[in-house]
């Protein structure tokens, strides 16, 4: 292995998460398998028709998600 | 050979093959293949001319530095190369942003997806505790046709968890109403149960409610932190005076000092705990959220515990619908980012964390798995938390005293089929791992389309802020950018061969 031929670069890798505020605090978040209810809804970028809209906001309990 | 061997050997009563020895293990396979981009991969280039590259069915998420980005633009090129894997290659297969020529990537979400939504070691209880309410908030959708969760289905609901822990790995219990400490009987009864069952059991327990905090008084809450129910939402309209106009008590009196004492006494305790402070607004209030976000800071503001969600009131469903003066979609999103470059001004915590990257079915709507289930006062078995039990097809079963679930399968299968099997829109969809066609089974059903997440057309944007978030913190992997064995200067990271 002749190592003074390889170049290396450093690539961040952003899904390793530092600790969650649920861990840090003992709360078992959970949620990975369910959304987190907070974002507005697509309308699908055409424009008019379907009118997109708040629809998962108003799921009205959260999970502490991640 | 196959003859001395089987001078040696009773081939009928031992194979010939056995003494074979096996094949030298440990090689790295060096031979070229054909390598094209996964299509599951959303590119961004960032705001320092780098590129990060999100591959929305492994999770994975890789920031390539600026003097990287063109060569990794070529690696992630259709029609694809032939390398052998190493390096780089190496790299972007491990991460999944490239596959073999030939894969089917939509079969490997196909069963990603049954892997993770037909799990049985799994439940998810969202238990109304009361379905009345001490207050009549102007938005609400909810009828209040039951008060506290009966005994009976109090008693079913331990045994059904009774039955299931041993065979569970997690079980998560919301508690929801109605107002669920109007209810408190049931959770004095329940919650102690859970959480001793808990105990006993190997299984991951987590408790949250949802409660507008008028009951959430200190001897209330240290019950419920001893019974592991640690994470709380709790809602805030503005100051006072905004407040108590949108969240009266249902004799008509103001409730947000009580609110305000109750969550002040939550901050002294010593305990674990989280919670979301909702802020709804609408366009008759959000001018006062600064108010009460000043408010905050001085009470709350150096707590972690402590967090904001911002979120605008819409027209939910409920009887005074035409009476609210609700902001558009649009309108929403630019309060919304308003009040939060507010709240991080007074360095004041956010529940939405910039820096979580969107994992596997991490914007599946909860109705739509088949582990979820509402528990009405009364023993109905519902799915979703707006539906509730004004629309038949959102009652997907009942309780029995025996601790059961008699389902009515059509409406079970309504909320939880795999959808996007019968949607090509979904079948093309680059983030369809995320949603799995699932954001929210109730749009579908009510307006006939698919219910997108903002994810779809937002993916890029949301590339750049958990960049931008997480960049300083996350985690830096070496990667060699020319083979090991590469010995010419001229090797390069690019490909050896274009296709």
């Amino acid at each position: 292995m002749n190592k003074k031929n390889r170049d290396t670069i450093e690539v961040v890798e952003l899904d390793l998460q530092p600790i969650s505020d649920e861990e840090l605090m003992g709360v078992l978040g959970m949620q990975e398998t369910t959304n987190t209810g907070c974002e507005p809804v697509d309308d699908g970028g055409g424009g008019g028709g379907g009118g997109g809209g708040w629809c998962t906001w108003y799921c009205p309990w959260y999970p502490p998600e991640n | 050979m196959a003859a001395g061997l089987s001078a040696k050997l009773n081939i009928l009563q031992q194979s010939p093959l056995d003494g074979v020895p096996p094949p030298a293990a440990g090689e790295p396979d060096t031979s070229a293949r054909h390598w094209v981009p996964s299509r599951y991969n959303v590119r961004a280039r960032t705001e320092d001319g780098g590129l990060v590259v999100w591959n929305s069915l492994t999770g994975t998420m890789s920031a390539f530095p600026e003097s990287q980005r063109e060569a990794l633009e070529g690696y992630l090129r259709r029609p694809g190369f032939v390398a052998p894997r190493e390096g780089m290659v190496e790299y972007l297969c491990e991460r999944g942003f490239l596959v073999e020529k030939g894969t089917d990537e939509y079969r490997r979400l196909r069963m990603a997806f049954g892997q993770q939504h037909y799990r049985t070691d799994v439940l998810e209880l969202i238990l109304l505790a009361s379905e009345d309410c001490n207050f009549r908030c102007t938005y609400c959708y909810e009828d209040f046709n039951r008060g506290t969760m009966e005994p009976w289905v109090r008693q079913a609901v331990k045994k059904l968890v009774a039955q299931r822990a041993p065979t569970l790995r997690r079980l998560q219990v919301r508690w929801f109403g109605g107002e669920p400490l109007y209810g408190f009987p049931a959770i004095e009864e329940l919650a102690p149960y859970f959480a001793d069952l808990a105990e006993r059991h190997p299984l991951r327990y987590g408790a949250s409610m949802t409660t507008n905090g008028y009951l959430l008084t200190p001897e209330v809450a240290g019950k419920l932190l001893r019974w592991g129910v640690k994470a709380y939402q709790i809602t805030l309209d503005g100051p006072a005076e905004t407040h108590d106009r949108s969240r009266p008590r249902r004799d008509g009196g103001g409730s947000f000092d009580v609110i305000l004492d109750n969550l002040r006494a939550l901050r002294r305790r010593d305990e674990p705990f989280l919670v979301d402070l909702r802020l709804n607004f609408d366009r008759s209030n959000h001018t006062r959220m600064p108010e009460l976000l000043r408010r905050i800071e001085e009470d709350f503001g150096s707590d972690p515990r402590f967090r904001l969600r911002f979120s605008p009131v819409g027209r939910w469903g409920g009887s005074n619908d035409d009476q609210l003066d609700v902001c558009g979609t649009e309108e929403g999103a630019h309060i919304a980012q308003d009040l939060k470059d507010e709240a991080e001004r007074r360095g004041l915590k956010l529940a939405d964390d910039p820096r979580v990257v969107p994992t596997l079915g991490g914007k599946v709507c909860y109705a739509a798995r088949p582990y979820n289930f509402i528990v009405g006062a009364g023993g109905d078995l519902m799915k979703c938390t707006v539906d509730l039990d004004k629309k038949d097809r959102n009652i997907v079963g009942r309780l029995t005293p025996e601790g059961g679930m008699r389902l009515d399968p059509d409406r079970f299968g309504l909320w939880t089929e795999p959808v996007f099997e019968n949607d090509r829109k979904c079948q093309k969809c680059v983030v369809l791992p995320v949603c799995q066609g699932m954001h929210c089974p109730q749009i579908r059903f009510d307006e006939d389309r698919s219910p997108c997440t903002a994810l779809r057309h937002g993916a890029k944007q949301r590339l750049r802020t958990v960049y931008a978030a997480g960049k300083e913190t996350s985690h830096k992997a070496t990667v060699e950018t020319r083979p090991s064995g590469a010995a010419s200067e001229s090797a390069s990271a690019e490909p050896t061969a274009r296709v």
